[in-house]
């Protein structure tokens, strides 16, 4: 009923990490929602749109966004006790039932699913790289989060002004062989990227997709990957490097 | 298991199964198109194609009821002009039919001049959405303006024509002159206006606040609909509305239809399911001695 059902959400808090880019703590029943799940958030007169949580622990879920338009504007100015409306979870999450050695490689706000995974990872205790990339130091979200847990984590920055100079695609490109499986998410062009280095080694990969949701259960259409006739909203958000090859995302 | 033949035609169009993909699911993209066409459906429908592309309204574009699902879309479509794309993929021997929207006889004429020079079988007019203004039940309701949007696709094509009836009162006049008009069959239903609101923000759920119903909660509607205009005109029908097991599929080949749309089946299901419904058509039919779809069509109208 999750799925359909719209569940109050109570802000927490709604803390902004640098510009246009915010954690909001929200107080919800969704014992449920799993890394890489997404939901969609409703601002009533306003919109619906999908966010994959950056964690969920008793009661308290952690959506990290980006201000892109007017719904997460008016998301920003969002403050202690205001309620907000959600439902889910939608989507299939990450597979972490592997044990082996995982790396996580998040683009931008993409990395808000990787670090939910991380913690899972974590509790099971199996080994894990978090791998963060974003334009300036200011951005930076989860490496602490990450070291906390007992992962390495390694912050890549666009404009070289902390740790690595560059894009986490650089370290998935010279450390490859190193993993069992590689756990993707950011934008197009990285998740194409990341989709092009693991098809090309023997490593198994793991991308959740990003595209316009707009029903959240697979009717509309609007999700649709290009070329492969998979939605992001029921066959994914993720998928495997190997299902996306078999359905022609080469294309 | 032995095996039924499940193979109907549709106005002089023969498809593999009644199964057939409804208007506004999973159908704006060539490679969705492609895919429903491999998970076995027997003919796929576009969405309503305007003559100019159409953004649609903002999320939240579904809403769920008990017996129900709600949708205003608002008719978003890539536009005419797309469809030679949407079909690129599709091979030879797949069945589709256009289903064409707009609002006055000059945009549905100009869709269908495009749609007759396409790889399409069957042209269906959107007369009766119920959640776009001035483009679907307004029409509808108007059955000389009704007659006249018919008139002028029916002088010009090629390809049988076919009409999307929504829930009026007087449908069976409108069926009765539209073939006067020399259209070849109807699609019954489309969805019913309604609305629902969300208790925990007591607000209306959709952004358009007013939606099409589908699903269950309609079925038996159709059901009626499409037993009365069969048992007074035996034409060529495509029974759509609720269908959500393959025993809903029988049920409308029963009143009289010779195709079977499926929509809101397809809510948090992938279209490969749909062989579920076929399965469960072919195993009926073993099962109680039918060796074609034709000998059930109709069979329960009373005479």
């Amino acid at each position: 009923m999750g799925k359909i059902r719209y569940r109050r959400a109570f802000v927490k808090e709604n803390i902004e990490v640098c510009r246009d880019l915010y954690h909001l703590y929200l107080e919800v029943d969704m014992k449920n929602v799993e890394p890489g799940h997404f939901i969609m958030v409703w601002i009533p007169e306003l919109e619906e749109v999908p966010m994959a949580p950056s964690l969920y622990r008793d009661g308290v879920m952690r959506i990290t966004y980006k201000v892109v338009g007017e719904t997460t504007k008016y998301m920003s100015g969002l403050s202690i006790g205001d309620e907000i409306f959600v439902r889910g979870p939608l989507g299939k999450p990450f597979d972490l039932s592997m044990n082996g050695r995982y790396l996580l490689i998040g683009g931008g706000v993409g990395a808000a699913p990787l670090i939910y995974a991380a913690h899972r990872l974590a509790e099971k205790n199996y080994s894990f790289t978090y791998v963060e990339g974003v334009p300036n130091k200011g951005y930076k979200m989860f490496i602490q989060e990450a070291i906390s847990m007992g992962g390495e984590a390694i912050l890549y920055t666009e404009d070289g002004s902390e740790g690595f100079s560059g894009l986490p695609t650089d370290y998935l490109r010279d450390n490859i062989n190193d993993y069992d499986m590689v756990l993707a998410c950011g934008p197009e062009a990285f998740n194409k990227a990341v989709y092009e280095l693991c098809r090309d080694s023997k490593v198994n990969c793991q991308i959740s997709m990003e595209r316009i949701v707009k029903c959240g259960v697979g009717v509309c259409g609007s999700c649709v990957i290009e070329e492969t006739g998979l939605l992001v909203c029921l066959d994914g958000p993720v998928f495997s490097v190997s299902m996306l090859r078999e359905k022609g995302y080469d294309c | 298991m032995s095996r039924a033949n499940l193979e109907v035609e549709l106005s002089g169009v023969k498809l593999r199964n009644p199964l057939i993909l409804a208007s506004g699911f999973v159908d704006d993209d060539p490679s969705l198109l492609l895919r429903a066409w491999k998970a076995g459906f027997g003919a796929l429908t576009t969405k309503s194609l305007t003559p100019k592309p159409r953004e649609g309204y903002k999320p939240p574009i579904i809403a769920f009821t008990k017996a129900g699902y709600l949708n205003a879309v608002g008719l978003a479509n890539p536009g005419i002009e797309s469809l030679p794309h949407l079909l690129s993929k599709l091979p030879e021997e797949a069945k589709v039919i256009v289903s064409l929207a707009g609002s006055t006889p000059e945009d549905f004429r100009y869709s269908s001049e495009k749609a007759d020079k396409a790889k399409v079988d069957i042209i269906e007019l959107n007369l009766s959405c119920p959640h776009v203004k001035g483009m679907g039940m307004d029409i509808i309701h108007d059955i000389s303006y009704s007659l006249e949007v018919i008139e002028s696709v029916v002088s010009t094509s090629s390809k049988p024509v076919f009409v999307k009836l929504g829930l009026t009162d007087t449908y069976l006049s409108l069926v009765s002159r539209a073939l006067d008009k020399g259209v070849s069959g109807f699609t019954i239903m489309n969805t019913v206006r309604a609305m629902a609101i969300d208790i925990e923000s007591l607000k209306p759920v959709l952004s358009n606040v007013f939606g099409g119903l589908s699903g269950p909660a309609i079925h038996p509607i159709a059901v009626r609909m499409v037993y009365e205009v069969y048992s007074e005109f035996s034409i060529p029908i495509i029974g759509v509305g609720g269908v959500d097991d393959w025993t809903d599929v029988i049920e409308f080949i029963a009143a009289g239809a010779s195709g079977v749309g499926i929509g809101s089946y397809l809510f948090l299901r992938s279209v490969e399911k749909i062989d579920v419904l076929l399965k469960g058509v072919e195993k009926f039919m073993v099962d109680r001695g039918f060796s074609s779809i034709s000998e059930i069509r109709g069979i329960a109208i009373k005479r």
